[in-house]
């Protein structure tokens, strides 16, 4: 038996793109497209017309225009014979009829139509009987059903080592004469599993087919082409449109959160354009950690995304790019985990690839689909605080405690004594947090898409818009985008087509506040009827001196006041599209062009009262009149053009399968900042008004321009072969030139190979039938990394300083002259960080198609990470350099496994992923471990781990402090130690001569207390992560869970562990339990103004379990069938409930583990098509 | 027709291809100006020097908080200035390496000493071209790198002792782990480039250069130089030899009224050798932002809120007159009255710089104190107490030292609008040089008050020779903290760079 279609493939392109479609249409995962079924084929009606064409031709238009393939035996449909052919509107029913004249009925089974002979056939007429008859021989007859009982006709039953053998007629019956008693019947049928049973002594054998494990016919993107999912050869993950749509988030990184192994995505919060955090398997480098995105074949470039320094980072904006990415638009998300899969993109692969795929067209009619979400956000936790009066005792305790502490001004305001004593006021907190959250805040997502096609042509069309409010006051975000896209047949040999997409996000910005807004000035009251704008300001008089802290050192700013008078908007337009041109002069061969581009443009702009400063805890005047209203603009672009050219080649040689594809790439990036502002004296008064006029003195305005770019070209091959899918070889070099790198530095090859081998269909496997499909992976290859700050291999003029000299006139100002200064530490030899990936894996179908299962080991190691180090301050450069730091290892494991079965009507799937991660530094630059702040990078460390002191306890007495004290010093802090103060332990000292020629520490106590005993407390690369989900459904109904979480990870928390002061910020509640002489035994250290003693040094006291547990998200969704969606006209309509961030469960002490601002959102939506 | 189509799309494909391979994409540079591209002309180069001088502005900008400057280091310490806040500069009980302002004076020295040292290898490197146009320029240039990076080694021995001695540019990180300097070495060095320096820097600048180091500059540092090292070496020739080099100054003179030292009308005068060229920014003053980063709006003036409490959340660090500094004056000096507010209720007492002052423009000018008066760095009446100490320690004739501080006392009675009997002149016939000495130094005390650090580097060195013991001294410190040890002299190192660097020590105690 053989698939015709395949056969006639004459693009490897279209063939996947057919493949691709089949696949959406078996899954069924394409909700807007509705389901395959019997009632599709009734309900679809051709027309068109063909003269002396092939009945193969016929077939093939009817596959194109339905989605359906034909399956039939060769040699039992004539398709070879010509026809003429006039179909007007006509079913498939009614042309098949018409077209065989009933010699041959049809069947629909899944995506597939079989096609058999209509007559009874029990003769082996067709299949030589050739059988010896040494043995005693039976004649062996039964019935082959689906999975459902339905007959399945045409399935075909051989006698295994032999070509004897028949197939099964209209009624799925089947007789075999001359069986001999020992033989194994085997049982085929496409879509289906084959099956084999020993015959023994039975003359009946029925027998009932499953389907084919669904998982492995999965299409998946790869980079360059797409591949089935059973003949994969390297690491890579794949999610369909269906599970993207049920994650109900606006960016499409959230969209993977906990459904792919080996993939962290941390919680943004409610901020619905901050950027999550991305990592796969592990942390590899100590800079750029961030996967490469290819969206549609365009690799995206972010400038400024890999320069640390804060101020491209302020350039940059806040506002996450990839936000602009509608999830409804993606077909599917790919990630490409180890490097024989992440080669082809060579240099910018190390951390990952990301494939975005977007939905295109697909022929037959118009199919229009429809969906609007809508949701609501909300935050419940709260911080529990003290009260007002403990926040003025718990100061006076702090102050009294430290006998050197002079009273500041704001002290008045917590003595008892004074007129200004504001302990008996009335307290705002609660007003504070009410107007830092926004209830109910709404997320709301619509979309529409058209698409559709003809044998020429096809193409999707779409818009949408979505909105969201931060729950926290206070930033909106609108996104407007739309996309067009089409792919045309010009002829036989040429293709041509083209993607564009557009969006347009606004972003309005406050000041943010949130709910930490509670550890500010108890006593600040929030509104004043007779304040300016209806507020009270932050400043006031007090003993007839002004101050702008007027509530003390905790005053706040006033946020809600200077929202009014003050506004921010981001303003991002992106163009991001491609046009390609492909030919295939004969089968097999395709050479392709593309030039894609991703044109996007970033705008600030901001306007700012004087009035203000009212509001400025720092300030509490509004800004003088020449300093006016301020306007200011500020453009980022961004021009990233990609040219490619590709030449791919495919065949079969018998069971030799071949694909072979050679790329050239071409990419650069321009990246130009615009900034204009007002600055003084100007005449604005208000938003509307914003502009720069040129009349405008010149001194009162300010304007910037800078430009950066950067290129990269590569050349990439890849051979892939596999003999009957059974063995499985891919090699990939690429060739990659960066600007980045200087001269003799700028090149790097990355070589990758994999192999992959199907147990399963070797002869020693057969018999285990619980096994479904075995296939064991293994992968090697090098990739690149070049993402760190540009040309760090020059010495770039840094041309901001200005000096003066001279007298212009005016008091003591002189004459500005431009200086130059050169700030950089330029590392020559400069070059790629290469990380080096084994991969080592298995996929395994079991118990009937009911359980996947794959686990992978993994080993990456990075080497020359870039990394931004810092040197001995005495060097004297401004710039810390980048240099090829460290090695690094990542190691570890994947499991991810999905069961799946039904209990009568309801279907249910529950799946699982697991990642561990083993991090280790294995070798820095001159063995220097760098520290910064509690962080620190040593060799044999897991990276980054929590730096800190070891204590034990707390001094309960003046005698213990004096013994500790006789034999430790700890310098600057020795003076007022007391009971109630953290025991800091002694562990190492300075080197002193004992030790090694270049020690950094002496491992031995030295009786002082400084920098040296900082040791291990804890890290902060989770040891693993993992994610659960559940899929359920029960006729209409279906319900989606995801669950997350991570283990094995530790974080800082100085929440209610300090030493605290007063005088300043309020106090959580928690420290009612902090030492005082009645409260021994506390874990807390003693109140006490300055900790003159260094108790809140970060110490092994403020490390904990990071961990959590999360309830991520979950869907519930109706089906509407039958008559109702035919009396509205609609192919499917389904509706569904939605929520994220359940709950989640964590040791950590604080109110979440991953960011406090992570909302609880209830969606409903509606996805419907026609 | 189809053999047509084919040919016009094969022809796209190969253009493609043509653009597609080119190498330009490898080998594209930034835009803008790299360090092999640059110092090929004069005004290149004169860029770079200002580059130098530029760099100074960071020991005087604010920086946004409290302890976002480095002024505690010099002013603190001294028994003339306290705070109400607790400051480990202040009370020295708390000082270890972790303090913050120790790092950023470390750090700013050596970035200033890194720009001397690579525009001192580009002076050597670009000479033959770079300076066709204007030859002289480049013995100009060389003398302020070397006058200004010598500078730095003055302080960076005032106030840690032992730090690194770093006299070429560093390219390789290895190079970079250097021992601590030893003993004076770091005035050694400095009194070796200074002598270069003079003779290499100009004898003056024209009117819009105003404000550039003259000869004048290089012979008044390097005696100055020489008398500390003197000081704590015992080393008659040191002393000899700033005598000569006082004596080389020429066309310095004391300004007529004190104030002038400290009036934003009496910038760069007859009386100033060095000073830093406080300014306006271009665009509008941002305190928070520093001018390395940020052209126009970078901070480039001199920031003073340390004696007015501004801005308003400094809240307690602001530093107060002590009682004996007040005492310290004479009823009738001028300097008394116009350094210090003498109301005891008063906390802000400190008025040097702050009464004839103007703000740097902006929204982060007054607000914050930030001003474009000059800091005088180096002055002559520095200068001639220096020398008078320099004849008193090389046995030279007290009534030539005693006239010197006779000079200043009579500038002194001559400063207020009316002229004063105060201070009266010393005694010219005074044989005790013992005595002569401490006059000297009161002197200092009196005249620079609340300047540039001078009363702190002065009490140093004298408990480093053995002269004063400060373990005793009054100190005036308003901490109850306060408690001065024997190794406070030198403060300690960051604590970072001692631990990362194998080959440093931590100072003595720390």
């Amino acid at each position: 038996m053989e698939k015709v279609s395949k056969n006639e493939e004459r693009y490897i392109f279209s063939h996947l793109c057919k493949v691709f479609l089949a696949f959406i249409l078996i899954t069924g995962l394409g909700i807007l497209n509705g389901r395959a079924d019997d009632s599709h084929a009734q309900e679809t009606r051709l027309t068109f017309s063909v003269k002396n064409s092939t009945v193969k031709s016929v077939l093939n238009r009817i596959e194109k225009s339905t989605g359906f393939s034909f399956m039939y035996e060769n040699n039992v449909i004539d398709v070879n014979s010509k026809v003429d052919f006039e179909a007007k509107n006509e079913s498939i029913e009614s042309i098949l009829e018409r077209l065989f004249g009933g010699r041959v009925g049809y069947r629909i089974v899944g995506k597939h139509i079989l096609l058999f002979r209509n007559e009874k056939q029990t003769d082996q007429t067709v299949l030589p009987d050739v059988a010896s008859v040494q043995q005693q021989q039976r004649t062996v007859t039964g019935k082959v059903t689906d999975p459902n009982g339905q007959p399945l006709p045409g399935a075909t039953v051989m006698i295994k080592g032999t070509s004897i053998g028949t197939i099964t007629d209209a009624d799925g019956n089947y007789s075999l004469r001359n069986v001999p008693d020992d033989a194994t019947l085997v049982f085929s049928f496409v879509g289906m599993q084959t099956q084999e049973i020993n015959v023994g002594n039975r003359t009946r054998i029925d027998v009932t087919m499953q389907e084919e494990a669904v998982a492995l016919q999965e299409v998946v993107a790869i980079g360059y082409g797409t591949r089935l999912k059973k003949d994969l050869t390297g690491a890579v993950s794949q999610i369909t449109s269906e599970e993207i749509i049920k994650q109900n988030s606006l960016t499409p990184e959230l969209a993977m959160q906990g459904r792919i192994p080996g993939v962290y995505i941390s919680n943004p919060g409610s901020d619905p354009t901050a950027r999550p955090t991305v990592r796969i398997r592990g942390v590899s480098t100590l800079g750029y950690n961030d996967p490469l995105y290819v969206i549609d074949g365009v690799p995206m470039s972010e400038g400024y995304a890999s320069a640390g320094d804060a101020r491209s980072q302020d350039i940059r904006g806040p506002v996450n790019v990839l936000s602009m990415i509608n999830p409804n638009d993606i077909e599917s998300i790919s990630v490409l985990k180890d490097a024989s899969a992440t080669a082809i993109y060579g240099v910018r692969a190390s951390n990952g690839v990301i494939l975005i795929t977007t939905k295109r067209g697909k022929e037959g009619k118009p199919q229009v689909g429809i969906s609007a979400r809508y949701g609501i956000q909300n935050n419940f936790k709260r911080y529990k605080m003290a009260t007002i009066q403990e926040y003025v005792d718990w100061s006076m305790e702090a102050k009294e405690a430290n006998p050197a502490y002079v009273p500041d001004w704001h002290y008045t305001l917590f003595d008892k004594t004074s007129p200004n004593y504001l302990g008996n006021s009335r307290d705002y907190t609660e007003d504070w947090v009410k107007a830092a959250l926004v209830e109910n805040a709404p997320v709301q997502d619509y979309n529409i898409s058209v698409s559709g096609g003809n044998q020429t042509s096809t193409y999707a069309v779409g818009a949408g818009y979505s909105n969201q409010q931060n729950a926290f006051f206070r930033s909106e975000f609108d996104r407007y985008n739309l996309f067009a896209n089409s792919d045309h047949q010009l002829t036989k040999w040429l293709k041509v087509g083209e993607s564009y997409r557009f969006v347009s996000t606004q972003t309005n910005t406050n000041e943010g506040a949130n709910l930490t807004t509670a550890f500010r000035a108890p006593w600040q009251p929030i509104y004043d009827p007779d304040g300016p704008y209806g507020y009270a300001p932050t400043g006031r008089t007090i003993d007839g001196v002004f101050r702008s802290y007027g509530y003390g050192m905790a005053t706040r700013s006033h946020f809600l006041a200077r929202a009014e008078l003050m506004t921010t908007k981001f303003d991002l337009k992106r163009n991001l599209g491609s046009v390609y041109a492909e030919i295939s002069p004969f089968d097999g061969l395709r050479i392709k062009g593309t030039v894609s581009f991703d044109y996007y443009t970033n705008i600030r702009e901001n306007y700012d009262e004087m009035d203000r400063g009212l509001f400025e805890n720092d300030r509490g005047t509004p800004y003088p009149e020449s300093r006016g209203n301020l306007y200011g603009r500020r453009v980022l672009d961004n021009i990233n053009i990609v040219k490619e050219f590709l030449v791919g080649y495919n065949n079969s040689f018998g069971k030799h399968n071949v694909d072979f594809i050679f790329n050239a790439m071409d990419q650069r990036v321009k990246w130009n900042f615009t900034q204009m502002s007002i600055d003084r004296e100007s005449p604005l008064t208000s938003w509307d008004q914003r502009r720069i006029e040129e009349g405008w003195d010149p001194e009162n305005k300010g304007a910037l321009y800078e430009r950066n770019r950067s290129g990269l070209q590569g050349y990439m091959g890849r051979l892939s072969y596999n003999f009957n899918s059974k063995y499985y070889v891919d090699v990939t070099v690429r060739r990659d030139g960066s600007s980045k790198f200087g001269p003799g530095y700028k090149w790097g090859t990355f070589p990758s190979v994999a192999g992959a081998w199907r147990i399963s269909s070797e002869p020693f496997m057969e018999g285990l039938e619980w096994l479904d499909d075995l296939k064991i992976r293994a992968g090697w290859g090098k990739t690149g990394n070049q993402e760190t700050r540009d040309y760090a291999f020059l010495s770039l003029v840094n041309m901001n300083p200005k000096a003066a000299f001279g007298s212009s006139g005016e008091p003591g100002e002189g004459i500005i002259y431009p200086a130059a200064a050169l700030g950089d530490f330029p590392v020559k030899d400069l070059s790629w960080e290469t990380v080096t990936t084994s991969n080592f894996g298995f996929d395994a179908v079991i118990l009937q198609n009911r359980l996947t299962f794959t686990a992978e080991y993994y080993n990456r190691f990075t080497d020359g990470i870039l990394q931004t180090i810092s040197i001995p301050r005495l060097i004297g450069v401004l710039n810390s350099p980048v240099v090829n730091l460290a090695q690094v290892e990542n190691r570890g494991f994947e499991f991810q496994a999905t069961y799946t079965d039904n209990v009568g009507d309801l279907g249910y799937s529950v799946s699982g992923n697991l990642t561990t991660v083993r991090n280790r530094i294995k070798k820095l630059y001159e063995s220097q471990p760098v520290t910064m702040g509690n962080s620190r990078i040593e060799e044999e460390y897991s990276m980054n781990y929590i730096y800190g002191y070891k204590t034990a306890g707390i001094f309960q007495t003046e005698q213990e402090v004096a013994d500790y004290q006789s034999k430790i010093k700890d310098p600057g802090r020795d003076a007022q130690k007391a009971p109630g103060d953290v025991i800091f332990v002694d562990l190492y000292g300075a080197p002193t001569e004992a030790d090694p020629k270049g020690a950094f520490k002496s491992y031995k106590p030295d009786g002082q207390i400084d920098a040296y005993d900082q040791t291990y407390l804890g890290k902060t690369i989770p040891g693993f992560y993992y994610g659960l989900g559940f899929d359920l459904n029960y006729k209409n109904w279906d319900a989606t869970l995801n669950f997350m979480g991570v283990g094995d990870v530790q974080k800082i928390n100085t929440l209610g562990k300090q030493s605290i002061g007063g005088f300043g910020e309020h106090f959580l509640a928690d420290y009612r339990k902090r030492w005082t002489p009645e409260n021994p035994s506390a874990s807390i250290p003693r109140a006490v103004q300055d900790d003159p003693s260094g108790n809140n040094r970060i110490s092994d006291r403020h490390v904990e379990s990071a961990a959590f547990f999360r309830f991520q998200n979950f869907q519930i969704g109706y089906n509407f069938r039958g008559n109702i969606l035919k009396t509205l006209g609609l192919n499917n309509l389904r509706c569904y409930i939605a929520g994220n961030n359940l709950f989640v469960i964590s040791p950590y002490n604080d109110l979440d583990p991953e960011n406090i601002n992570t909302p609880i959102t209830f969606n409903i939506g509606v996805n419907l098509s026609f | 027709m189809k053999n047509r189509k084919l040919l016009y799309y094969i022809l796209f494909i190969f253009t493609l291809i043509q653009y597609s391979c080119s190498d330009d994409t490898v080998n594209l540079l930034p835009i803008g100006d790299t360090e092999a591209t640059y110092f090929q002309n004069e005004s290149q180069m004169e860029e770079g020097i200002r580059g130098i001088y530029q760099k100074l502005g960071f020991f005087y900008r604010f920086g946004g908080s409290q302890n976002d400057n480095t002024a505690p280091i010099w002013h603190l310490p001294s028994d003339d200035l306290t705070t109400p806040s607790t400051n480990a500069l202040e009370n020295f009980s708390g000082l270890n390496g972790s303090n913050w302002q120790v790092t950023m004076f470390y750090t700013y020295a050596y970035q200033l000493i890194n720009r001397a040292n690579y525009m001192l290898q580009k002076i050597e490197e670009n000479a033959d071209f770079a300076y066709k146009k204007q030859p002289e320029l480049k013995n100009f240039h060389k003398g302020e790198a070397l006058f200004l990076r010598a500078y730095m080694y003055m302080q960076l021995w005032n106030v840690f002792g032992t730090a690194p001695l770093v006299t070429e540019r560093i390219t390789k990180i290895a190079d970079g782990y250097l021992p601590n300097s030893k003993d004076t070495e770091l005035l050694d060095q400095a009194i070796e480039d200074l002598a270069e320096a003079a003779q290499l820097l100009p004898d003056s600048w024209s009117a819009d250069m105003k404000g550039r180091v003259t000869k004048n500059s290089a012979y008044g540092l390097r005696g100055k130089c020489l008398v500390f090292r003197g000081s704590v070496k015992k080393a008659t020739t040191d002393f000899t030899e700033a005598i000569t080099d006082f004596n080389k100054i020429n066309s310095a003179s004391l300004a007529p009224k004190y104030s002038q030292n400290f009036d934003v009308n009496f910038e760069n005068n007859q009386e100033s050798l060095f000073e830093y060229q406080a300014n306006s920014s271009p665009s509008d003053v941002n305190p928070f932002l520093d001018n390395d980063n940020f052209a126009v709006i970078g901070e480039i003036g001199a920031y003073y809120g340390f004696f007015t409490q501004k801005p308003s959340w400094i809240g307690n660090s602001y530093y107060t007159a002590t009682a004996s500094i007040k005492d310290a004056y004479n009823d009738g000096d001028f300097r008394r009255t116009y350094n210090i507010d003498l109301n005891p209720d008063v906390k802000l007492n400190v008025k040097k710089y702050i009464r004839n002052t103007a703000y740097a423009k902006g929204w982060g000018g007054q607000d914050y104190e930030l001003s474009v008066n000059n800091p005088r760095i180096l002055r002559y009446a520095d200068v001639l107490l220096l020398k008078a100490e320099a004849i008193v320690r090389s046995n030279g004739s007290l009534s030539e030292a005693i006239g010197l501080i006779n000079q200043i006392r009579e500038r002194a009675r001559n400063s207020g609008d009316e002229y004063s009997e105060v201070p009266a002149d010393r005694n010219v016939n005074e044989t005790d040089p013992q005595k002569v000495l401490e006059w000297i130094f009161e002197e200092r005390r009196l005249e620079l008050a609340f300047e540039e650090g001078h009363r702190w580097w002065d009490l140093r060195r004298r408990h480093i020779a053995g002269e004063i013991d400060l373990k005793s001294w009054d100190f005036q410190s308003l901490d109850p903290n306060f408690k001065f040890e024997d190794y406070n002299v030198n403060f300690p190192l960051p604590e970072q760079e001692v631990v990362e660097n194998p080959n440093m020590n931590q100072n003595v105690g720390y």
